[in-house]
């Protein structure tokens, strides 16, 4: 047995069960909560009380004398519960979610619209949110101070694609332009990883409650594996690749000085000027180089995989032709190091490692 | 990241273009635009367009007239403004440059 009432809904009268009278009230009481703190939540919530009268309306025009649970429970599920209805996703999350999926998207691209040489800076720029004259500065500034970057400059130019549609123009620049940008791809990794192992693990305990069937449930798992080890190799590939570039820079240094004719080493005082390989100064330098070639070819090669895969490019590697260019190098270095086998200048070397001798012998005396 | 995030997303935008496009055929009531993104399976629940049409409304681009009605409360019966038409315009080039890019990509991949 249950009481029914009067109540003024929307200025109209409704009869109404008591049982049901308590749903409606708890329903537009939830509603009310999460709507009070939002722009015109009160105007949202006339809007929807409005509409639940006319519901009821239409059951009473259809004979019902009252409205009862049932009528209130499928209006409930028509206008949907508060969770249903996205307010925290439409007041909160739109910022946060939306600049994050901005940040994910963004991708490495030189930009053909404005460059120097390349767009290389640019598009360094444009990825890590500043002006392209400040990095092309930074640039500068390095290779005066290190002559460091020159190589990670060529190796850039070469992996990073060039921005040709629109679509790569706005995936360049992204929405969020900020420096953080990185450190926000990074974290948000780590998140979709953490949150894909949570979400992988409910989602197997799920599954063995719905059915045995295992097959979704492994696929589940093997992509959040996947994930995981994906964020893994990449941190790996980052410092894989920037060992790799020191010692390509290393090599680079020690060969370019010998084709050139031995470096000034200043050691404890006195000035040591390494021998060159090779006596005759052009075989010198052709050897040289062609060691060179051969060391650095399959290292940037290496590089550039890695930037790839960090950067998630999708641009094929012509392997055909770095291969061909590697034996090209190849034959030049056998070639040159056949010719010039009783060219090495074994007199020199061993000049300087007695000089390299004295001098430590010098610095053991002094202390 | 979550899939039903992107989902959403991406209904988000579309559904403001809809409710415009619906609401610039004259004076319609909100369960009017409701049934036609219900049988375009756009919206699930009813409670999910109120809110957007009082933003829209608030944005300047919509605006509502009180109708007396024989089946409950008065109505709120929805058109565009001169803003919102020129807002809707819009769109539909946004749109139609969107189904072209989209198709490009997802037809050449």
């Amino acid at each position: 047995m249950n009481k029914i009432i009067q109540i003024n809904l929307s200025g109209q009268a409704v009869s109404i069960d008591e049982k049901a009278y308590e749903i409606l009230s708890k329903y537009l009481g939830s509603l009310e909560n999460c709507f009070s703190n939002t722009e015109s939540g009160n105007e949202i919530l006339a809007d929807i009380e409005a509409r639940i009268t006319e519901l009821f309306f239409t059951k009473m025009k259809n004979g019902n004398s009252f409205i009862n649970d049932g009528d209130v429970n499928e209006a409930i599920e028509l206008m949907g519960k508060p969770e249903d209805l996205g307010i925290e996703e439409e007041f909160e999350q739109s910022t946060t979610s939306h600049a994050s999926y901005s940040a994910r998207n963004k991708k490495l691209f030189r930009d053909p619209n404005d460059k120097v040489l390349s767009g290389v800076c640019s598009g360094l720029g444009a990825y890590f949110g500043m002006e392209a004259s400040v990095v092309r500065i930074i640039f500068l500034l390095l290779i005066f101070v290190a002559g460091v970057p020159l190589l990670a400059y060529l190796i850039l130019w070469i992996a990073i694609p060039e921005a040709k549609t629109p679509q790569d123009r706005y995936r360049m620049h992204g929405d969020a332009n900020t420096v953080s940008d990185i450190a926000n791809n990074i974290r948000n990794e780590a998140n979709s990883v953490a949150s894909n192992l949570r979400d992988g693990a409910n989602r197997i305990s799920d599954d063995l409650k719905k059915n045995p069937n295992l097959d979704s449930t492994i696929k589940g798992l093997a992509n959040g594996v996947e994930r995981v080890i994906r964020f893994f190799s990449k941190i790996f590939g980052a410092g894989l690749l920037s060992l790799l570039v020191m010692f390509g820079i290393g090599l680079s240094v020690a060969l370019l000085s010998n084709a050139t004719g031995g470096l000034d080493i200043n050691w404890n005082g006195s000035q040591v000027v390494t021998p060159s390989l090779l006596k005759s100064p052009t075989f010198n330098w052709i050897f040289s180089i062609s060691l060179l070639s051969l060391l650095l070819i399959p290292i940037c090669t290496l590089c550039y995989a890695i930037l790839q895969f960090i950067f998630n490019m999708t641009a094929v590697i012509n392997f055909k032709g770095v291969f061909i260019a590697w034996l090209l190098s190849l034959a030049v270095f056998i070639g040159i190091a056949l010719y010039a086998a009783g060219n090495f200048n074994i007199e020199a070397f061993q000049e300087f490692g007695e000089q390299i001798e004295r001098m430590s012998q010098r610095q053991i005396n002094r202390v | 990241m979550k899939i039903e995030n992107t989902q959403s997303q991406m209904r988000k935008g579309v559904l403001e273009y809809c409710i415009l496009t619906l609401a610039s055929s004259g004076e319609v009531y909100a369960s009017d635009i409701i049934a036609h993104l219900k049988e375009a399976k756009l919206i699930v629940v009813e409670g999910t367009l109120y809110p957007l049409l009082t933003r829209l409304k608030n944005a300047g681009l919509l605006k509502y007239e009180w109708k007396e009605s024989d089946q409950g409360p008065p109505r709120k019966y929805y058109s565009l403004t001169d803003e919102g038409t020129n807002f809707t315009t819009k769109l539909a080039e946004t749109w139609s440059e969107l189904t072209t890019s989209v198709s490009q990509i997802t037809e050449n991949k």
